[in-house]
This record gives C-alpha cells, sequence and structure tokens, in this order.
C-alpha cells in the first residue's frame, strides 16, 4: 500500500454517474450518485499472476460501504449494508 | 428459483444452464471475436469435429437417474474445462472487454439467444434433450480447438495434454478450508486476514486468483457475495459457482432487497436482528464466506466437518447442513 490514495477510511465520497475517462467503465448501475464510506483501499490491484481481465492497472481500488436506507430510500429500518470494490476514477469527495 | 437440493431434475436444469452460460458468455463471443479479426476462419470451423479434448459418456447407460446425472455432469465438466483451456489458449489473441460487448454484458440487443428448457417432459427425456446439447456443443468447441491448432495457437500434442490433466477444483475445496478455520483458530486468523496466502501456504493452487477476501459470518453478521457486473467468483479455489449465481434473477434481486431474496429464493430466513452484509465483486477482488458451524457439528469428527458445508453456505445464500446426508 501507498500513501498516494486520495480516499481514506470513513471518509465520505460519492460515486459518478459517469466516467468516461476511467480505465474501466465497470461500474455497476444502481451505486452511481449514490454516497457512501469508504470501508478498505487496497491499493492498485493488477494481480502479476492474473493478466486475465486486464493488463494495465485500473487505478486505485476501494471497497466502499452503502447504507440500505441510503440505497432505497423507501425502504428504511433493513439492517443492511452493500460493500462495492470501486476504482478511485468514479469516486468523489462527498 | 431452483435452490440447491438432491432432485434429479433440478440437476438437470443446472447442467442445462451451466451449459448454456459458458457457451453464450465464455466460447461463442471468443470465437466472434477471433473470427472478425481474421484470427480464425470460417473454413477452420468446416471440419468434422475432431477428437482432440476426452470423449463424452454415454449418460443413458447407467444404472439409475441419479447415476446419469452425475455423468451429465461429468461431461459439463469437460466441456467447461476445454472452454477454459481454449480462453487460456488464445489469450493473447483477444481482449476480455470486447468478449462482454460480443456476449451482450453492456447491451442487451447484442445478447445471444439463450434456449429454453423444457420442464413439461420427463425426467428421462430433459435428461437425454440435455446431453444432446452438450455433444453438439461439445462438436462446436472440439471444430474450434482444432482450428486454434491449425492457426498455430498451440501444438496439438501440448493442447491434448492440457485437456487430459486433470479437472480443476470443485468446492470441496471451500468445504475442506472452512472446516479447518472452524477446528484451527490460528489457521482461521490468518486466512481472514490473508486468504491468498494463507492457502497457498496449505498447498492450494491459487495462482489464477487475483486477491481473495474471506468472509467471516457472526451471530450478528451474515455475509453474502454476489458479482452484478458478471459473475466474478473465486473460480481458482472454490470450481464454478452454482448456475443460478451467474443469473440476473439472483444478482438484481439480492441488492435490491437481500433479506427477502434469500427468504424467497433460498427459503432461508434471518432474523431482522442479525446485520446482512451483501459484497459486490465488482472488480479484481474475489470473496467467500465462512460459515458458522452448527451446533450439531461440535460433535462431528474433525475430518468429518467439511461434508456439512454446501456450495449456498460459501455464498451466503443458505446455512451449512445442520448434521451429515448419507
Amino acid at each position: 500500500m501507498t500513501d498516494s490514495e486520495k480516499f481514506h477510511k470513513n471518509d465520505s465520497v460519492r460515486v459518478k454517474q459517469d466516467c468516461p475517462t476511467s480505465p474501466t467503465k465497470r461500474t455497476p448501475q444502481y451505486v452511481r450518485g449514490m454516497a457512501g464510506i469508504v470501508d478498505a483501499y487496497y491499493g492498485e490491484v493488477v494481480d502479476p499472476e492474473f493478466n486475465y481481465d486486464h493488463r494495465v492497472s485500473w487505478g486505485p481500488l476501494y471497497r466502499i460501504v452503502f447504507d440500505w436506507s441510503e440505497l432505497y430510500k423507501d425502504r428504511k429500518n433493513q439492517k443492511s449494508k452493500f460493500y462495492v470494490d470501486l476504482h478511485e476514477s468514479w469516486l468523489e469527495p462527498f | 428459483m431452483v435452490t440447491h437440493t438432491e432432485d434429479a431434475g433440478l440437476h438437470i436444469r443446472a447442467v442445462f444452464e451451466d451449459a448454456e452460460y459458458w457457451r453464450t458468455k465464455r466460447l461463442e463471443p471468443v470465437m466472434f471475436q477471433l473470427l472478425r479479426k481474421g484470427r480464425i476462419t470460417f473454413h477452420d470451423l468446416m471440419h468434422d469435429p475432431p477428437e482432440i479434448a476426452p470423449v463424452l459418456q454415454d449418460p443413458s447407460k447407467q444404472p439409475s437417474i441419479e447415476d446419469s446425472v452425475e455423468m451429465l455432469e461429468l461431461n459439463l465438466g469437460k466441456y467447461i474445462n476445454g472452454i477454459e483451456i481454449a480462453a487460456q489458449v488464445a489469450r493473447d489473441a483477444y481482449f476480455i472487454d470486447e468478449q462482454r460487448k460480443d456476449a451482450g454484458i453492456y447491451d442487451p440487443e447484442l445478447k445471444i439467444v439463450h434456449r429454453t428448457f423444457d420442464i413439461t417432459s420427463t425426467e428421462s427425456e430433459q435428461l437425454s434433450a440435455v446431453e444432446r446439447m452438450l455433444e453438439d456443443y461439445y462438436d462446436v468447441l472440439q471444430v474450434y480447438l482444432n482450428a486454434l491448432i491449425v492457426r498455430g495457437f498451440i501444438l496439438r500434442d501440448k493442447l491434448k495434454e492440457m485437456l487430459e490433466a486433470p479437472i480443476p477444483p470443485k468446492f470441496e475445496n471451500g468445504a475442506k478450508i472452512v472446516a479447518r478455520a472452524w477446528t484451527d483458530e490460528k489457521f482461521k486468523q490468518s486466512l481472514l486476514e490473508d486468504a491468498k496466502q494463507t492457502l497457498r501456504e496449505i498447498g492450494i493452487a491459487v495462482y489464477r486468483s487475483p486477491k481473495l477476501v474471506v468472509l467471516e459470518n457472526t451471530d450478528d453478521v451474515h455475509n453474502v457475495i454476489v458479482c452484478t457486473l458478471c459473475s466474478c467468483y473465486p473460480y481458482a479455489v472454490l470450481g464454478n459457482p452454482p448456475w443460478w449465481y451467474k443469473d440476473d434473477s439472483y444478482k438484481q434481486a439480492i441488492v435490491s432487497d437481500p433479506r427477502k431474496t434469500l427468504k424467497e429464493m433460498f427459503n432461508f430466513s434471518i432474523p431482522e436482528s442479525r446485520e446482512i452484509k451483501v459484497y459486490d465483486s465488482t472488480s479484481d477482488l474475489r470473496y467467500f464466506v465462512l460459515p458458522r458451524l452448527p451446533a450439531k457439528g461440535k460433535m462431528l469428527k474433525e475430518e468429518d466437518l467439511w461434508k456439512l458445508v454446501t456450495p449456498e453456505s460459501l455464498i451466503g445464500v443458505g446455512e451449512p447442513r445442520s448434521e451429515i446426508k448419507d
């Protein structure tokens, strides 16, 4: 891990609606535009043994936690959380 | 929705769904791409199916329907293994992202049509229909493998050797990892800290897994995994996931209402007091769940504990069995 990450554990972030400049288009629709909290920072994970999917880094990767009540405002009082792995380029401070 | 069950008809259905998944997502999109790029030609594919991959067995000649289904599952395993090896062989010639496009992951208009499963016929009719389908698919795979040889991707002998090597891991691997974590606290802690390194140390080949994270269930927290974007799963360690894991009906429902989905699709109730955490593996990490040891499990011998673990419990859509089934 390096110290160069833009976000840190417990930071509030928002997922961008779209990010044409990101090296990956892969961000689930249901979290786009949603606010979440940084749960873990994984660094840049391109496994040297695993070049099957992509050979260049997709940028720093975070695990972001979303609360059920944020994702589904009409359905409160559910004890559920969603953890989604997202790349830094898709995140903005919130 | 089909849940884990011993019912033969449902096993046949699962083979059907898996075969369709592998054909439409993993094999045909890559073939399209190589054809488009001129790396193989239609003419290369105009051959009688050669015998490169191990031959399929005839499941109809088995003493019982269960044995027939098992044979069918073995045939499916050969089909999947052949597709995985073909992907490995042609890896430098295609892009995964284009494969996704060709598979219709980004644009439903481009989706390759899925066949539908005939649930009205009898089990033995279903069995022979799925077997015929698999044989057709296997022919296409063999012709494609032959094209890869003809176009110089790999030498015939080398390819045959790869195809004849033992078929890689199944979920039993995961079951044994879980059983060890239940009995060995130190192993468990190390597994939770760095799963990949820990598994490598006990001799499990993790070479194709990216980072691996094990999620421990507790009395307060229940974990569930999904991959809403495709079907990420710790394949290298656990083999292939059950077919519904790759199905939109599961993926969409579990991120929309996990508690209700677990109840309705898997008949698995989780009390309101227990928090549900859903992990969506959207990028380079792979997850699996470490379920809780069932109460009666404490009475079992250590070497039998793994028999309690089901594929569903590693995904988090069920608990382990409460006792060993015969």
